[in-house]
């Protein structure tokens, strides 16, 4: 449920658009280098409750009502920002994270450093999301972007110490060494498979089995 | 004061430079060989889907309309 406070005026709208929103567009927009279809979304509802504001056929508090939710809509694009930077940054560490060899020779930390910091990166957006979940309702979402700004921050540190060079040259590499493994497997199974079939009727043309099977079994 | 934990540290940028979200992009694009920004979806289960009733279409318009007339 959305709590509907009027405190909001113009020019505390454009204030926040431009203390608030426009940096963490450029955050996301930056990190993803592709505009997140949520955050579009969310500006489409602006864009809406913008133009009611602006019609004179209609009341002042109908106006100031929709002013209103323009501006909560701005402030949930603005966590929504933070949110899917927050997200990608996680599924691009955790890939590295949990890959050991990627992990020890791919970043410039020590490997038990690395790990360290990513635990923290993890905790610190628990933190975010107890903080926003205890305060759901809450119509000041401030503090909340404070929190996941800050998880963000440990990730951002954390991205500076990837060598993406390292990361590029060890997927090429493993992707080599698998192909060039899997080709193999498949060519000396085929072979051991033929052998085996020749091998065995072979055998079988011969009559070497039942003198072996008589051999055993007297 | 860095407003962003990114963006200007990234591209040595100040972030008050930039008055609107076209702004951003025109500006990523540039310093990205010139490729325009696509739209993602990016889910997980801390991003709300309040507000967005309907599904998503991504309609090329300029492509239909030149298919449309030859």
């Amino acid at each position: 449920m959305t709590i509907i406070t009027n405190h909001t005026s113009v020019e505390s709208f454009i204030q926040y658009y431009h203390e608030n929103f426009i940096p963490a567009y450029g955050d996301v927009t930056s990190y993803l280098l592709e505009k997140p279809e949520s955050v579009l979304l969310g500006l489409e509802n602006i864009s809406s409750h913008l133009i009611q504001f602006l019609d004179s056929s209609k009341e002042t508090s109908i106006k100031n009502q929709n002013l209103e939710k323009a501006f909560h809509h701005l402030e949930r694009a603005t966590l929504d920002c933070y949110k899917i930077l927050w997200i990608r940054m996680q599924t691009d560490l955790t890939e590295i994270c949990t890959d050991q060899e990627m992990r020890k020779f791919c970043v410039n930390i020590p490997e038990g450093q690395f790990i360290i910091r990513y635990e923290e990166f993890m905790s610190l957006i628990r933190e975010a999301r107890k903080y926003e979940l205890n305060n759901v309702g809450n119509p000041d979402i401030s503090i909340t972007v404070d929190y996941y700004k800050r998880a963000i921050e440990t990730g951002v540190t954390l991205c500076g110490v990837i060598d993406h060079l390292k990361i590029q040259d060890y997927k090429k590499t493993k992707e080599k060494w698998l192909k060039k493994f899997t080709t193999r497997d498949i060519v000396v199974g085929i072979i051991g498979a033929v052998l085996g079939a020749i091998l065995w009727e072979l055998i079988r043309l011969t009559g070497v089995v039942p003198s072996v099977l008589h051999y055993l079994h007297p | 004061m860095q407003k962003t934990v990114l963006f200007e540290k990234q591209y040595n940028v100040n972030v008050n430079q930039f008055n609107t979200t076209d702004d951003v992009d025109r500006f990523l694009s540039e310093k990205n060989g010139g490729r325009k920004l696509g739209v993602v979806r990016v889910s997980g289960n801390i991003i709300e889907r309040t507000g967005n009733m309907l599904p998503v279409k991504r309609i090329n318009t300029d492509d239909l309309i030149d298919k449309a007339i030859g």
